[in-house]
């Protein structure tokens, strides 16, 4: 189990707090993941990797988590803090200052708009170009068909990709 | 000012960006990249996706497993008499189905890694110094131990760790130093007995080849065996 926990636990939390981007939450659900993988070793098929079947866990551990802290949030009408926080853009000096300030805003604005995409096309966007997962991964860890999480990668890069012509970077 | 990119366009970009092109399609879209500023544009981005979110991908700080073998312990408790969970989980993993096909996608995933690894060894030496501090209690009381050294041919790599029972696990406790023709090596002092270890190689987990046993972990890897 020792060994388990180890290989997987920086991803299954890297995926959590790409999710949630919250590290607290992150950390605690991932220790849950586990226990719930833990538990659930039976229910494992075999017909899958490992880590996807962690991920499918992971990915509705954040669900019910986001779920309960919007019920939360309406409850104490307050609302989420934008959480611009410490990403710092990879730095580009190399290329000039001004190509470095245009890569630093664009970091900034994917980000920002990668926050504001549907969970249904983060989820997906995230496993893919995150996780490097193939779309039947994904499709097997969201219960959806290959077709629909190709589909919702390419709506999200498109999202992505419109967002940012319309702030004049691209076409 | 230059037309937007069509549907047909961004349908290209993305299998070309998923790697789903035929080779002649491959290559008369790239003519037409090196072309055309408007679809290179929207292939940079593409590619920064990547870039970007590795960027501030974050890890765990520390090792989770203290905390989930305390909540382990804890759900143990409430279960009693029954057995542990503990006692339950290693029932579990015997008895789990053997994933089938678990470990060929991540041979496939690691190709690339193990073509620049080649003929890594181990050797090991008798030894007769004390355990290191950070040595598993587990071997504590064995008064005998052997040193060993650990060498993988990885001129590629950025790092190297080993990762086994005899450092619990903790993934880079010992980092392997690499000399001037990428052989990455280190020497420990182990304990005279059984030990199963992997190497971690840029986060990727890969098994010694060299090694002359593996035991299939029932997680879709190979640990390696090394007997002293």
């Amino acid at each position: 189990m020792t060994a388990f926990v180890l290989r997987h636990q920086d991803r299954v939390f890297a995926l959590l707090q790409r999710l949630l981007r919250d590290r607290t939450a992150a950390e605690e659900l991932t220790q849950d993941v586990f226990l719930k993988a833990l538990h659930g070793l039976r229910e494992f098929r075999g017909d899958a990797k490992v880590e996807t079947w962690l991920f499918r866990i992971a990915v509705n551990a954040s669900r019910d988590h986001r779920t309960s802290r919007a019920t939360r949030m309406r409850a104490s009408e307050t609302t989420i803090e934008d959480g611009e926080s410490d990403r710092q853009a990879p730095a580009d000096l190399a290329a000039g200052p001004e190509r470095a300030l245009e890569e630093a805003e664009l970091f900034e604005l994917f980000h920002r708009f990668l926050d504001e995409l549907a969970d249904s096309y983060r989820e997906c966007l995230v496993l893919r170009h995150q996780e490097g997962c193939d779309y039947g991964e994904i499709a097997k860890i969201l219960g959806i068909s290959r077709v629909n999480a190709k589909v919702r990668v390419h709506r999200a890069r498109e999202m992505i990709l419109q967002r940012l012509r319309d702030r004049g970077y691209g076409v | 000012m230059s037309e937007p990119i069509d549907t047909r366009e961004l349908a290209e970009l993305h299998a070309y960006v998923d790697g789903e092109m035929s080779a002649t399609a491959r290559l008369s879209f790239e003519r037409r990249l090196r072309e055309d500023p408007r679809l290179r544009s929207q292939l940079d981005t593409l590619g920064n996706i990547d870039r970007w979110l590795a960027s501030t991908r974050e890890d765990a700080t520390e090792s989770l497993l203290p905390a989930v073998l305390r909540a382990a312990a804890s759900n143990a408790e409430d279960a009693r008499p029954t057995p542990t969970l503990i006692e339950r989980l290693r029932a579990l993993a015997r008895t789990a189905p053997r994933p089938r096909y678990l470990w060929l996608p991540a041979l496939a995933a690691a190709a690339l890694t193990i073509v620049l690894l080649r003929s890594p060894f181990t050797e090991s030496q008798r030894g007769a110094e004390r355990l290191p501090p950070d040595a598993s209690s587990s071997f504590q009381s064995i008064a005998e131990s052997t040193e060993c050294a650990f060498r993988l041919e990885a001129p590629g790599a950025r790092s190297v760790c080993l990762v086994g029972d005899f450092n619990r696990w903790e993934v880079c406790a010992t980092r392997l130093e690499r000399d001037a023709e990428g052989v990455w090596s280190v020497r420990m002092k182990l304990p005279r007995g059984r030990h199963e270890y992997m190497f971690v190689v840029d986060r990727q987990w890969v098994t010694d080849p060299a090694a002359g046993t593996h035991r299939d972990d029932g997680f879709g890897n190979q640990n390696a065996i090394l007997v002293l």
